[in-house]
């Protein structure tokens, strides 16, 4: 029962926030983009930011056995699957930040097709390598997914991030610790040969062959940055990179801007992020959302 | 000081000695003397508080109280009521010359509405433009994102200039933000003197 309240109160939470109109649209269209390459129908996507932490979870599709309980109580049918993403309120506009999601977009992926799940089953029922218990050896292969998963888009700032968050975490029931996540993004970023990213990556290409785990950003070549001018993003793999310019700018704030403190640098970056991003979005928008 | 045309506003733009971004229709945003910018996605909506006026005092920071953000996508509306006034930016981002000066004013059709703005930009100003939107008219006037509601005059000016010599208040904006009159040195001043009186 706790749980169909919980539904009703969280459902309520994230409709009035995504009708406060303070979305960062900036953000979901970068989401809405890696979703268009991993699943065909787009979910409803609502947004709050009241979370704690950012999340991104399938909501109907986690609701398992209440889902018919609530059509039933509630006539209602669910036509579409709803996404709720939240934001901590701090950081809605702090696009340097919103990397994170990149993570959490993996889990929703996930489980999407139950790649860490099938995994798992071959590690520990076939291979029986029973060196950790089944649910540890599934949630260390769904967190090594989300880190290869953002990676994906966001390259080594995922690392930067781990580093950040949680640079002396060990290994956990629920996470692999720090140091080995870092090695399987760096394994994979570069290439090299990697039992956990093989698994992974094979594990996605029997789920659909059309799917797999590469690289999908691109740099934008510019040094607008300097300028005080957002960048030129001239494709969705550009989009994506943008995160990867922003950071080395503010990470070599004093060589870009060394008139600024430190507060204005950050300012300037993260505007010049939002609005490279903002400028590719309202192109798209201006250019294909019309009809003559 | 003298205004540019649109040979040398093309010319200004191909060469990126100005830059404007996103423009969307070049032919339809440029025009003999001015180019056309467009109403941005952000707002600071004016709206009544507890406070019964804005006090533009020396750091009070009470004057973002008097202001509600909200955003739009492109396309959608947003309306003004009578006598409101709204804080926008341009959706264009804009970066001057250094020799470069800009007026900022509503295209007639919207000044035939109710709505007038009257800005400057100083010489290599980043960012994009603040629009400060009061509605004269006795009924609401519904606007939509992505309009073309003002115009840019451009003027070159004489000496090259150096905005970044200077601290700013507003550098790289890309939306609308709360006056910071507020910051204004010489308001110390004057309440210590009006201190001084008591």
């Amino acid at each position: 029962m706790w749980e169909y309240i919980e539904f009703l109160q969280e459902s309520i939470r994230y409709l009035e926030d995504s009708t406060l109109n303070i979305t960062p649209y900036e953000t979901i269209f970068c989401l809405e983009k890696v979703l268009e390459e991993w699943v065909d129908d787009l979910p409803v996507i609502v947004t709050s930011m009241k979370s704690n932490n950012y999340n991104f979870r399938g909501t109907l599709s986690n609701l398992g056995p209440l889902i018919e309980m609530i059509k039933e109580d509630c006539e209602v049918t669910f036509d579409e699957e709803l996404v709720q993403i939240g934001i901590p309120q701090l950081e809605v506009y702090n696009y340097l930040y919103n990397i994170v999601i990149y993570h959490e977009v993996g889990h929703y992926i996930d489980q999407y097709y139950n790649i860490t799940g099938e995994v798992a089953a071959q590690v520990y029922h076939v291979e029986e390598d029973h060196s950790k218990s089944e649910l540890k050896t599934e949630h260390h292969y769904m967190e090594h997914f989300c880190d290869i998963f953002a990676a994906q888009y966001v390259g080594p700032l995922i690392s930067d991030y781990l580093k950040y968050k949680a640079s002396d975490a060990v290994d956990s029931d629920t996470h692999p610790s720090t140091t080995s996540r870092i090695q399987v993004v760096d394994d994979f970023l570069a290439g090299r040969a990697n039992e956990i990213v093989r698994r992974l990556t094979e594990a996605t290409e029997r789920e659909d062959p059309n799917l797999s785990l590469r690289i999908r950003y691109k740099i934008p070549k510019s040094d607008n940055f300097c300028e005080y001018v957002p960048l030129e993003v001239s494709c969705t793999e550009e989009l994506h990179g943008v995160y990867q310019t922003a950071w080395d700018v503010w990470k070599h704030r004093n060589q870009y801007y060394p008139k600024l403190a430190d507060d204005q640098a950050f300012e300037v970056v993260n505007n010049l992020t939002g609005k490279s991003i903002a400028n590719f979005m309202i192109r798209q928008k201006w250019e294909h959302e019309y009809t003559d | 000081m003298s205004i540019l045309t649109r040979e040398k506003l093309q010319k200004a733009l191909d060469s990126k000695h100005l830059v404007i971004d996103p423009i969307l229709d070049m032919e339809k945003q440029l025009g003999e003397m001015a180019i056309d910018l467009r109403l941005g996605i952000d707002f600071l909506i004016t709206s009544y508080t507890r406070n019964p006026f804005i006090d533009v005092d020396y750091k009070v920071k009470k004057i973002e109280g008097h202001f509600k953000k909200t955003r739009r996508q492109l396309g959608d509306q947003i309306i003004l009521y009578p006598g409101q006034t709204v804080l926008a930016s341009t959706l264009e981002y804009v970066k001057l010359p250094g020799n470069m000066y800009c007026e900022l004013k509503t295209r007639s059709s919207y000044n035939r509405l109710g709505i007038s703005l009257s800005t400057i930009v100083q010489p290599g100003y980043t960012g994009c433009f603040s629009l400060e939107l009061t509605n004269n008219n006795l009924s609401a006037i519904k606007l939509t994102t992505g309009a073309r509601i003002v115009q840019a005059l451009f003027y070159s000016t004489d000496t090259d200039l150096n905005y970044h010599h200077t601290a700013r208040k507003y550098l790289c904006q890309v939306r609308p933000m709360v006056s910071k009159a507020d910051t204004d040195i010489e308001l110390s001043r004057l309440k210590d003197i009006r201190h001084s009186r008591r």
